[in-house]
């Protein structure tokens, strides 16, 4: 009858739903994830077939064979599955709480702002460890998301204008680091110009660790705060009928949003259009309610950043054209499209 | 005062070189190291070739002359943009035809090594004209006609989606990068004067086109139809006013790389200063853009001293906030 | 029996005042109709009884307390608003709808107990929405979509149920069907309830209690019976009409006849009409 199993405990006032559409599809997702993972690490200049990488996931693979794979190739393969899930989930909010199905972090400037802050530290304290990265784009992406909501809010909950503001608030954002860029002459540059396009060329453990923590507190937050979106994703009045303390839980989330995504931006730069897409398909495959779209978004948000990663390394070997370009090009086209679904 | 430029729009043009003049003295005189303006007009005049007079005149004055010529390429354009497809929001830059054209050169760089002026100018129009008509093509996609907000957004993830393409191109070619990393980000600094003398008769086609198309544009401002009605060969004018869009944007990206907001902000003063009347609003935006685009190059040359910012940083951090007042109001207006 | 009440109620969209002293006193356990002009300030008031709107003075009193005070979680368990024509996400199931109506009750963890299952199933059975549940709500026509706003209001399992124009959008087969609804809950379950309506006749005929509102103020409020008369709705529609009693219902029923002396194009069947009105309070309107 209803497509929902409940889960509760008799002693304790704990309760839970579960749609019972969403196991299947995380199960699948993340068993394609998977697939990708070890096809991912298989391939390369030195290639490595499938049956190999397994087994020197397992700890059973030769000497070289473990260098390749568990020290150069799985911690990319990794930053790129994580920034994915990061950014798919910062979008699956920020289209909720602004009720904007365009909504995402690239689009509301919080991408462009997390890059400023971290180019910034990057030209300015050559020195500073990667760690520092996280940190200063957190800083960034606040100030410019929270000036485009601030902007594109006032007197008013347009969902245009709000895309309008960020994408004027992501051009200054995007002139300012130019700015950064053009003071100094140091290497750092064209270290931190690559990084902006958005790729996880060359991602090693010392680039996944610094993100750990982040995801590890914004992740559980938001899959909490998962009723709470459900809620706002509804009309105003009818949340703060609702009983929903509307500011309060816009705002918290809104944080949550810019952790995740900023923390993706610290790690692999501005990667376009992830964060616009995967809510999109999460919603295809579960439906609206937050409790199974964050979760299948986030996995859907890591996959394609692991696919990006592999078509560009492969696409036109050995030229590595970055995972954001890949995304880019997939993603103008799907955001012009749901601009003109349906009017 | 401007009550009197609306009344005597020629005054007002005349003021504009006034200025314009005086934009140019200023570009001449300032940068790293300031040069007074007698010893300026004696590097024009009697040059001696002093440190000061090869500054003046082989540095200065070049970047100065393509500021001047790119400015008022932009505000041209921009104008025309705002009036054939009837958008406060629209411009060379939020559309992406200045994406087009820079997607075009940067792959023409990748791909024929060190190819002529002609040849980049050309790239520049082709890569303009496909921007602009892809953008034209996906706004009239939608049922129930364009309105402004979509087509700007449409320009915007036109826009996105040409940057990361010409980004994959300079990634994929490291050579590219440095070349044209300053290029890039819109720059008049640096750059040969034989660019200019190069690219002068493609912008004085374009200018020439788009003046000759006050008087209609004026009709098609009241609507297609109503154009239509007054006799007017709507599909023409719209034609040449693509073309020289297309002309002006393109040579302007050639010249200087993708230099934006300028277009959007400068029909708006324009037609703040002089009125609806676009025989006048297109001469006004030119002597306005090229003033602007002067003005801001000092500005860059200025706000990072001992460094230089691109002049498209300048122009972005300037026209920014104008843009995002414009789309408050657009907005709210819907 | 909860008692919602104002008193000194004024609300103001920056200066210029919508509600100006207002007090009034909701009859519990009854269906009372907001009426008036567009602008009158029906709709403000609505949701100042909600609390969406916080009063520049005076205050709502929900059994002696201010809801403004009170938690809004608290508020929101005993006091239910279905905004106008409110809007939902794409693809959203009306049971998912309905089961966000349990929202003020859940927490942290408790997401799903067996009282909000009940209370889902049974407000889903109460709207007759039982077997389009699993149908995303815009794949549904405006009436039933309007049903499972309701439901959702029921789920939530509040006392006091206030509506913003329930049957705005709706023809006239759905707008019957919304207001036999509310009234039957009302009977069934003494649930009290509050809504704004623009059609006077069905204020009539399904509202216990009439409050009609004149530029913020309370015009006149009662039994329909009682209250609507011409001079009644001459004051605050600003139309001349003709009273006669409903057939079917014994509700008064309020034919319109012309707002500023306007001649039909049938004399003869104007001669029927009351006497003209003296026009001056009409073109004061203007």
């Amino acid at each position: 009858m209803s497509r929902w199993t409940a889960i509760r405990c008799r002693r304790l006032p704990v309760s839970f739903r579960l749609d019972r559409r969403v196991p299947p599809v995380l199960l699948a997702l993340g068993g394609i994830a998977l697939a990708l993972t070890v096809l991912s690490l298989g391939t390369g200049q030195y290639p490595v077939p499938p049956g190999e990488v397994v087994r020197t996931l397992l700890g059973g693979g030769s000497r070289e064979y473990d260098f390749v794979i568990r020290t150069l190739r799985l911690p990319r393969a990794l930053v790129a599955f994580l920034v994915g899930l990061a950014l798919a989930m910062a979008g699956a909010i920020l289209q909720a709480i602004t009720r904007n199905p365009l909504a995402s972090p690239d689009v509301t400037g919080l991408s462009a702002g997390a890059g400023l802050g971290a180019v910034a530290v990057m030209v300015f304290l050559p020195d500073a460890p990667w760690s520092a990265l996280t940190p200063a784009a957190l800083a960034g992406g606040l100030a410019a998301g929270g000036l485009t909501y601030w902007l594109g809010w006032k007197g008013g909950s347009h969902p245009l204008r709000l895309v309008l503001v960020g994408i004027g608030i992501a051009a200054a954002a995007q002139a300012l680091t130019n700015t950064v860029m053009a003071t100094t002459q140091s290497l750092r540059v064209g270290e931190a110009l690559v990084w902006l396009t958005g790729s996880v060329y060359g991602r090693s453990w010392q680039h996944l660790r610094p993100m750990l923590p982040w995801l590890g507190v914004g992740v559980p937050a938001a899959l909490l705060m998962a009723r709470h979106l459900d809620v706002l994703h509804l009309d105003e009045d009818l949340a703060r009928g609702l009983g929903s303390r509307v500011e309060w839980h816009r705002g918290m989330l809104f944080l949550i949003a810019v952790t995740l995504g900023s923390a993706a931006v610290a790690a692999a730069g501005t990667l376009g259009f992830v964060g616009l897409m995967a809510p999109h398909i999460a919603r295809r495959l579960v439906g609206p309610a937050h409790g199974g779209l964050l979760p299948t978004a986030g996995m859907v948000g890591g996959l394609m950043v692991l696919a990006a990663d592999l078509i560009g390394r492969t696409l036109l070997a050995p030229i590595e054209v970055p995972a954001g370009v890949v995304t880019a090009a997939v993603g103008a086209p799907y955001f012009l499209y749901l601009l003109f679904r349906n009017r | 005062m401007y009550a009197l430029f609306r009344s005597r729009p020629g005054l007002g043009l005349l003021a504009g070189l006034g200025l314009l003049v005086l934009a140019f003295g200023i570009s001449l005189a300032s940068g790293l190291q300031a040069i007074p303006i007698g010893t300026v007009l004696e590097a024009l005049t009697a040059f001696d070739g002093s440190p000061a007079h090869l500054v003046v005149r082989s540095i200065r004055l070049p970047r100065t002359l393509i500021a001047m010529a790119v400015g008022g390429c932009l505000g041209v354009a921009g104008t025309l943009t705002q009036a054939l497809t009837r958008n406060p929001l629209a411009a060379p830059g939020t559309l992406g035809i200045n994406a087009g054209a820079t997607l075009a050169v940067a792959a023409g760089l990748y791909l024929l090594g060190t190819p002529s002026l002609h040849t980049l100018a050309w790239l520049a129009f082709l890569g303009a004209a496909a921007a602009a008509g892809a953008v034209y093509a996906l706004a009239n996609l939608g049922r129930g006609g364009v309105t402004p907000l979509r087509l700007t957004l449409a320009g915007a993830a036109m826009a996105g989606f040409l940057t990361a393409l010409t980004q994959g191109v300079l990634v994929a070619s490291e050579r590219t990068l440095d070349e044209i990393r300053l290029w890039l980000a819109g720059s008049v600094a640096g750059r040969d004067p034989e660019v200019l003398r190069g690219l002068l008769p493609y912008m004085l086609v374009g200018l020439a086109l788009a003046l000759g198309l006050g008087r209609p544009l004026n009709a098609l401002s009241l609507g297609e139809e109503v154009a239509r009605g007054l006799g007017q060969r709507t599909g023409w004018v719209k034609a040449a006013g693509a073309a020289a869009v297309v002309l002006l944007a393109g040579s302007a990206v050639a010249a200087a790389g993708p230099i934006g907001f300028l277009g959007l902000a400068v029909p708006h003063l324009s037609r703040w200063i002089v009125g609806p009347d676009y025989r006048w609003v297109l001469p006004y935006s030119g002597v306005l853009g090229a003033i602007l685009l002067i003005l801001a190059d000092v500005g860059a040359r200025l706000i990072i001293r001992p460094g230089e910012a691109p002049v498209g940083v300048v122009t972005a951090l300037l026209g920014v906030p104008f843009f995002i007042a414009l789309a408050r109001r657009e907005v709210g207006r819907r | 029996m909860p008692v919602l009440r104002t008193e000194g109620l004024t609300v103001a969209y920056g200066e210029t005042p919508v509600l100006d002293g207002l007090t009034l006193t909701i009859p519990a356990g009854r269906i009372t109709a907001l009426v008036g002009r567009n602008g009158c300030g029906k709709s403000t008031l609505l949701r100042a009884l909600a609390r969406l709107l916080r009063p520049r003075g005076g205050t709502v009193y929900l059994d002696g307390a201010s809801i403004f005070r009170m938690p809004t979680r608290e508020v929101a368990r005993r006091l239910g608003i279905l905004p106008q024509a409110p809007t939902a996400p794409e693809g959203l199931t009306v049971r998912e709808l309905v089961a966000l109506g349990r929202y003020p009750h859940q927490g942290w963890l408790r997401h799903w107990s067996e009282a909000d299952e009940r209370a889902v199933e049974s407000a889903l059975a109460a709207t007759g929405m039982l077997d389009l549940a699993d149908r995303p709500l815009d794949a549904l026509s405006g009436g039933q979509r309007q049903r499972a706003w309701i439901a959702m209001a029921l789920a939530q399992e509040t006392e006091i149920l206030l509506l913003d124009e329930p049957t705005t959008y709706l023809d006239m087969a759905h707008q019957v069907e919304v207001l036999e609804l509310l009234y039957e809950l009302n009977q069934a379950r003494g649930r009290t309830i509050v809504m704004v309506l623009h059609d006077l006749n069905q204020a009539c005929r399904y509202a216990h209690h009439l409050v009609a509102l004149k530029d913020g103020r309370i015009y006149a409020q009662g039994d329909p019976r009682e209250v609507v008369t011409p001079e009644m709705v001459r004051e605050v529609f600003g139309i001349e009409c003709c009273v006669l009693t409903d057939p079917l219902a014994g509700t008064p029923l309020c034919i319109p006849a012309a707002c500023k002396g306007c001649t039909f194009r049938r004399p003869e069947d104007a001669r029927r009409l009351p006497a003209p009105p003296p026009a001056a309070p009409a073109a004061a309107e203007v």
